[in-house]
């Protein structure tokens, strides 16, 4: 239980636009253990969602390490990592970020036919993910045809659709009532407990904070408190 | 140019520039009344400059295509005008002997010239009056032995040549000291043409061959090929010598055969003058003075009967089809004049014209018509002829022809032009869906939208007419390089660049009138936005409209047919709330142009019985209705058939519309899912379609009649044809998405980027669809143009077709005839003899007067020409026949043998069949047609009876002779002659209706070993320089022609290329717009594992999708429409085929392109950072 699968050293990162430096992220350093379910917590603008894009590699950072399961991150090509991305990590975005043009079935199926497998599996793996999610009968629906919690659902299918790893998740009930939000996060307590996956939540929420194992609780770029 | 279409461009530029200010300024004052819309519209222009210029580029290309065809008219136009100007100089009007332009053998006297002096002494138009002795004759340069076989030579009268002179002496020898009218009777001027052929330098001496043989003259001034000395278009080199020079030379005591008259100019082109009006008024003025009271009084009184002028006006009448021809006019201007009851100044024009006259001796007695003969002999004295403004009429025709040639064709481009904005306008619109849904969401009006996306789209349309504008000069410029190039070589014409106003304005303005429209509907059509839909961004095939009751929708018409009542009482309801009101007055007071009320009106019926239409079978009568109402009077009921292809055609689209609604309705009512119906109903519908217009123009011609339909018919096919597939292929879009994922198997890797790349098209089926159908378009119109001209390519395959056989053609003065040619090339010493040719065959040839027998409409006698050749041309050519009566022979050969035997038989020329306006320009309204005989039923006919007699002055008019057509030849052959209404006989014919002699003029050689074609025609030439041959290498002037025809279709095909620049650009801006939109969807499918390279290969995919169906419709259905124009217009001896080396090049090339089009803004998407994307 203590194997470690996210290591950040020391990582930084500013934005820079015309006449202003944001120091988003300040010597920023971490370890989550696998299985594991941190919230990642802070006022607006503290940096919780590019820390996030960071130690997934959705986005650069200007110096430090990241290591995910054993691999430096700076190491990995953009094609490697975009595979790696495929293949080992899951999303799941506060505006759900379903593609609007394929079928909620479809959706779940790219990133299993991204990570190499032959549509046939891809359609059985999907519909078995869509169903544990609870959509079994929304299949053919195009994402604008779904509610909010269900498209938020649709995207944790996609998430879990190559049974990642890592599944990140940037504010999963921001958008949604709080109804629909207490069953999304039953939804992920359960997949964490089962699957052993391991879950790194942005979240405003302290009700959802609660429910996890841990809180990093971030300000102005840095960590704070590191809930261990 | 002054018209197009038939209409003034001064009126064309003038109403679109109107049309233009009008809707920029109740733009702009719509605007000031409501700012913050307007800034609200404005903000994104300056705000997304690579949006703006990308809008702005998909924007012109309409404009630039309009302006580049009108310029290259405007530079054709304004060759050809200057050619003939130059030519001319200062003569505009040209008087000759009236038998002289039958013939060419009758002159002027002194008492002519003093009556024309003392007529226009005191006329301030006139400013110069000049007497010539103009003819051709062969010259030669003894010291270097160079020949030319015709010059014009010009005996000038030297002490009348005030006038004349402004410009003999251009600036370049001005510095010279000698005066013309110093020319002595041994001495010539000549121009730059003669003496750079002849290598002559000023006092060299040259030798004139004329009738009385050899003479010298000294050269004493060279100049500059204009005016006077400007020779005619043929034959460029001029030699000026005194009158009485050439009178002797041409043994006509002191007598001229010309008579100019210079007008005093006040327009000026170039150096050269023009004064349109005047020139008209002294022409008439002249040709009244020069018409015989007494004889005209006479011909009144034999004439003026109750009888006479009712046989008139039936004539009249049976021509009403053609009531802008000057036979039409002045046929009606001779019967009102019958009817004034005393000679008219009308009258007397109307009977100097030679077809009013056999009009009116078709309808009169014999015992009249030898009265009448008599008194026609002394009627005219003098012809006149208005020649300038004949000349810039002549360059009018031309020029507007090759732009109404090239605006047929480059409509397509245009619409895919439009197509293109309106695309535009929907991708920003859904760009801005969400945004807009707030809007109307917090109170914005749908007329506030609108108002806001017009504001921002006039802005945007007035840029690109600026910049298309340019473009479209600027590749005018580039295309008119090809023709300057190509006739570099050539001396008949020089072609640059040249621009006017006029068509600068219309461009402009036609670009902007055309853009702000399709703005308003792209606004309109946005405007009718689903809040809710929008909002929560489902695609636009959510979007229905909401249906009204029967009740609210004739409320509505109602309101509408009482238009502005109504409205009126809106707006003083308004005003009485105290409420802003301007925009309705402005709205009450636009409604009064009954236009657009009409429209409306017209509108709101549809909309009125719409809900009905759109269940299928109330549609079925109207369509029926339509194409009953379309139909040719013989087929369809009298008095209700508007003989039209195009309501015919408009019949046959809703009566299939109504059908497919109604399969869609019965399908409904067995239960089918909702997408099948759709699917079945509507593929029916374009598959119906589809056959339709890839039928062969005249294949209903059985059920409809032949119909009445212009160049729209082809255009209106053209779309929709291409619609239709691309109807069919869209509802069946499954079937390729299946084809893609089968071809793509093999490569697992690329299955989730096909996936995508299939899914974004498959989601906006209109864009998608719209795309799809103007690259088909754009591809389509070059594949046409690519193998019509493949088809005329097969002259130079296949020669014979056009020279029959013959190698050489010598043309001859008709004064200095030949007696034997043989025995000529045998006496001089010189390489050749008459051994070196198998055949030497001649030919004269004679304009007649012709009418068909038996015909009710054809009475009239009617222009053409016969040539009459010996044995040897008719037993040796091998021009091959289209069609032929068995009773003469089987064979084109036996055919020929028959005239040799029976000098009553002929062959005419394939432009002397009737035939309905196709393609080519309209025919002449006074030039024989032959009816009965079908152009495209090639093979077996039944010969055709014709009467002959000559024409005026030419012999005994009264005696017909019989003539049987036993054939026709095909159209290719004896292209080079210059006449092309030729009737083919055997010489003897000639002597017998001609009184006077008519010797051969034109010799034709085939050589016995075709070794050194050019070489020998250029020793014919000096061996018969006595008789002034003119001899031409057919081979030569056939390639000639050809490279001058590859130029043109370069020019046009440079021309269609910018039809494909519109094709590309569509596919780029696509492209760009879809990297915008998807940025959030790049970055997800980023963040769950596509790689760089898989979304840059999605968005080329995308495009490569559209562009390969594209063009392979476009292949398809242009090939198919290509062969039913050959089908049409083919004859013997062109052979259909696709020149594949060229599709292939030009397919690739727009392949090419559109890949490169995408290629930057597929870059640009996979550079999208996704955390970044994520982000908004």
């Amino acid at each position: 239980m203590t194997e470690s699968i996210i290591t950040a050293e020391n990582i930084n990162k500013t934005y820079r636009s015309k006449d202003i430096t944001v120091r988003a992220l300040a010597d920023v350093s971490l370890e989550v253990t696998k299985g594991e379910m941190v919230a990642v917590m802070g006022p607006s603008g503290s940096g919780k969602t590019t820390l996030l894009n960071c130690l997934s590699g959705l986005d650069s950072i200007d110096s430090g390490d990241v290591i995910i399961s054993g691999q430096l991150l700076r190491q990995m090509s953009d094609d490697k990592l975009s595979e790696y991305r495929a293949k080992s990590m899951g999303f799941v975005f506060q505006a759900y970020n379903l593609l609007p043009v394929i079928t909620a079935q479809e959706n779940v199926e790219l990133p299993i036919i991204l990570a190499g497998s032959s549509q046939k599996e891809a359609r059985k793996k999907a519909v078995e993910k869509l169903e544990m999610v609870g959509l079994g009968d929304r299949l053919d629906h195009l994402p604008a045809e779904l509610s909010g919690g269900q498209q938020q659902r649709v995207a944790i299918a996609r998430a879990l659709s190559n049974d990642p790893s890592i599944v990140w998740a940037d504010e999963p009930t921001g958008n949604l009532d709080s109804s629909n939000a207490t069953e999304i996060m039953d939804l992920i307590k359960k997949l964490n407990q089962e699957q052993q996956q391991t879950f790194v939540l942005v979240t405003h929420s302290e009700d959802i904070g609660s429910q996890t194992n841990r809180i990093l609780r971030m300000s102005d770029g840095e960590i704070v408190d590191d809930g261990k | 140019m002054e018209k197009l279409f038939g209409i003034e461009m001064n009126h064309l530029a003038i109403s679109l520039a109107s049309l233009m200010v009008i809707i920029s300024l109740s733009t702009i004052l719509l605007a000031l009344r409501n700012r913050v819309l307007l800034k609200m519209a404005l903000r994104n222009i300056p705000r997304r400059k690579s949006q703006t210029i990308l809008i702005i580029v998909g924007l012109m290309l309409s404009t630039t295509i309009i302006m580049s065809a009108l310029s290259i008219g405007d530079s054709i136009n304004s060759a050809i005008r200057i050619g003939s100007l130059r030519a001319l100089g200062e003569t505009d009007i040209r008087l000759s002997s009236p038998v002289f332009s039958r013939f060419g053998d009758d002159y002027l006297d002194d008492a002519v010239l003093d009556r024309v002096e003392r007529e226009l002494k005191n006329d301030p138009r006139v400013d110069g009056i000049l007497p010539l002795l103009r003819k051709k004759l062969p010259i030669l340069n003894e010291s270097n032995e160079k020949t030319i076989s015709e010059v014009i030579i010009v005996g000038l009268k030297l002490d009348s040549l005030d006038g004349f002179t402004n410009n003999i002496f251009t600036p370049e020898y001005e510095k010279s000291k000698f005066e013309i009218t110093d020319l002595d009777d041994n001495e010539t001027i000549i121009n730059k043409s003669l003496s750079d052929k002849l290598d002559l330098k000023i006092g060299d001496e040259l030798t004139i061959v004329s009738p009385i043989g050899r003479t010298n003259h000294i050269v004493v001034e060279i100049i500059e090929a204009i005016g006077l000395a400007g020779g005619e278009e043929s034959t460029p080199s001029s030699a000026l010598i005194p009158i009485t020079t050439a009178q002797k030379l041409f043994q006509r005591g002191s007598e001229y055969n010309l008579i100019e008259i210079s007008i005093a100019g006040d327009v000026v082109y170039d150096i050269y003058s023009l004064d349109e009006k005047s020139s008209k008024e002294v022409s008439e003025k002249l040709q009244l003075i020069f018409t015989n009271q007494k004889a005209s009084e006479e011909i009144y009184k034999l004439i003026n009967s109750p009888e006479v002028i009712k046989k008139l006006k039936d004539e009249l009448i049976s021509r009403e089809s053609n009531s802008d021809s000057s036979t039409y006019i002045k046929l009606s201007q001779l019967i009102d004049s019958l009817n004034i009851g005393y000679v008219t100044d009308d009258f007397k024009i109307s009977i100097t014209d030679t077809f009013i006259i056999s009009i009116v001796l078709e309808v009169i007695n014999e015992d009249l018509k030898n009265s009448l003969y008599i008194q026609l002999s002394e009627l005219e004295e003098l012809e006149v002829r208005d020649i300038k403004n004949s000349a810039i009429e002549f360059a009018e025709t031309i020029a507007s022809g090759i732009v109404i040639f090239f605006t047929i064709f480059g409509s397509f481009s245009i619409i895919v032009g439009l197509l293109l904005i309106f695309l535009i306008f929907v991708m920003l619109a859904s760009s801005r869906t969400t945004e807009m849904g707030i809007a109307r969401a917090i109170g914005t009006k749908r007329r506030h939208l609108i108002q806001m996306f017009t504001y921002e789209g006039l802005v945007y349309s007035f840029g690109a007419s600026i910049v298309g504008t340019l473009l479209g000069l600027l590749s005018s410029v580039i295309l008119m390089q090809l023709m300057i190039r190509a006739f570099s070589e050539d001396d008949e014409i020089i072609f640059y660049f040249s621009v006017t106003l006029q068509s600068i304005i219309i461009a402009f303005s036609a670009g902007f009138v055309l853009t702000a429209l399709t703005v308003f509907l792209s606004a309109y059509r946005v405007s009718k936005l689903n809040i809710v839909v929008a909002i929560r961004g489902l695609s636009e095939e959510f979007v229905s409209e909401e249906n009204l009751s029967t009740k609210k929708r004739a409320l509505i018409l109602f309101k509408w047919l009482f238009g502005p009542i109504p409205f009126a009482y809106d707006t003083w309801k308004i005003w009485r709330s105290g409420q802003g009101v301007f925009i309705r007055i402005f709205q009450l007071i636009s409604l009064f142009f009954i236009l657009p009320w009409i429209i409306i009106i017209f509108w709101k019926i549809f909309k009125f019985f719409q809900p009905w239409f759109i269940s299928g079978w109330p549609l079925l009568p109207v369509g029926v209705l339509f194409m009953i109402l379309g139909l040719d009077p013989e087929k369809g009921i009298a008095g209700l058939a508007y003989d039209s292809a195009a309501i015919v055609t408009l019949g046959i689209i809703i009566t299939t519309l109504s059908i497919g609604f109604s399969v869609r309705a019965i399908l409904r009512l067995k239960g089918f899912r909702e997408e099948l119906q759709k699917r079945i109903s509507m593929t029916l519908i374009g598959i119906i379609l589809l056959i339709f217009f890839s039928l062969p123009f005249d294949a209903l011609d059985n059920l409809t009649g032949e119909l009445e339909g212009g160049p729209e018919m082809f255009i209106l096919s053209g779309v929709s044809l291409v619609a239709a597939s691309v109807w069919i292929i869209m509802h069946n879009a499954e079937i390729i998405v299946w084809l893609v994922s089968k071809i793509i198997e093999p490569w697992k890797n690329l299955k989730p980027v096909v996936k995508m790349a299939i899914a974004y098209p498959m989601a906006a089926r209109l864009r998608t669809g719209l795309t799809l159908a103007m690259f088909s378009l754009v591809i389509f119109t070059m594949m046409i143009f690519a193998i019509l001209i493949n088809l005329t390519n097969s002259i130079q395959e296949n020669p014979d077709i056009a020279s029959g056989g013959f190698d050489i053609r010598g043309t001859i003065r008709p004064e200095l005839p030949i007696k034997d040619p043989k025995m000529i090339l045998d006496s001089i010493q010189s390489e050749i003899s008459s051994s070196d040719f198998s055949v030497i065959a001649s030919q004269a040839s004679l304009r007649i007067e012709a009418r068909q027998q038996d015909t009710e409409e054809q009475k009239i006698f009617k222009n053409a020409r016969l040539v009459g050749s010996d044995d040897e041309w008719l037993n040796n050519n091998n021009y091959e026949l289209t069609h032929w009566d068995p009773k003469y022979g089987s064979n084109s050969k036996e055919i020929w043998e028959s005239l040799v035997k029976n000098s009553n038989l002929a062959v005419i020329s394939a432009e002397l069949i009737w035939e309905e306006d196709g393609f080519g320009p309209p025919r002449d309204t006074d030039s024989l047609q032959i009816k009965g005989i079908d152009p495209e039923e090639k093979g077996e006919i039944k010969a055709v009876n014709l009467d002959l007699r000559p024409p005026l002055g030419q012999g005994d008019m009264d005696r017909l002779e019989e003539v049987i057509i036993i054939g026709v030849l095909d159209q290719f052959a004896d292209n080079y002659e210059n006449s092309r209404n030729n009737i083919y006989m055997n010489y003897s014919i000639i002597e017998k209706i001609s009184s006077k002699p008519v010797p051969f003029t034109v010799y034709k050689f085939k050589l016995s070993n075709d070794s050194s074609g050019s070489e020998i025609t250029r020793i014919l030439e000096t061996l018969f320089i006595n008789h002034g041959m003119k001899a031409k290498y057919i081979m030569d002037e056939i390639d000639q022609e050809q490279s001058q025809s590859n130029a043109f279709n370069q020019l046009f095909q440079g021309f269609m290329g910018l039809g494909l620049l519109v094709g590309v650009a569509s596919l780029g801006v696509i492209s760009f717009r879809a990297v915008v939109e998807r940025r959030q969807s790049i970055g997800m499918m980023r963040a769950i594992g596509f790689k760089e390279r898989m979304i840059q290969i999605q968005f080329l995919m995308e495009s490569a999708i559209v562009s390969i169906i594209g063009s392979l419709l476009g292949i398809a259905l242009g090939s198919l429409i290509a062969w039913n124009i050959y089908d049409t217009i083919g004859s013997e001896g062109v052979t259909f085929s696709i020149p594949w080396i060229n599709v292939v090049i030009v397919i690739s090339i727009a392949f090419f392109f559109s890949l490169l089009t995408t290629f930057l803004p597929s870059k640009q998407a996979s550079k999208i950072s996704p955390a970044e994307a994520l982000r908004y």
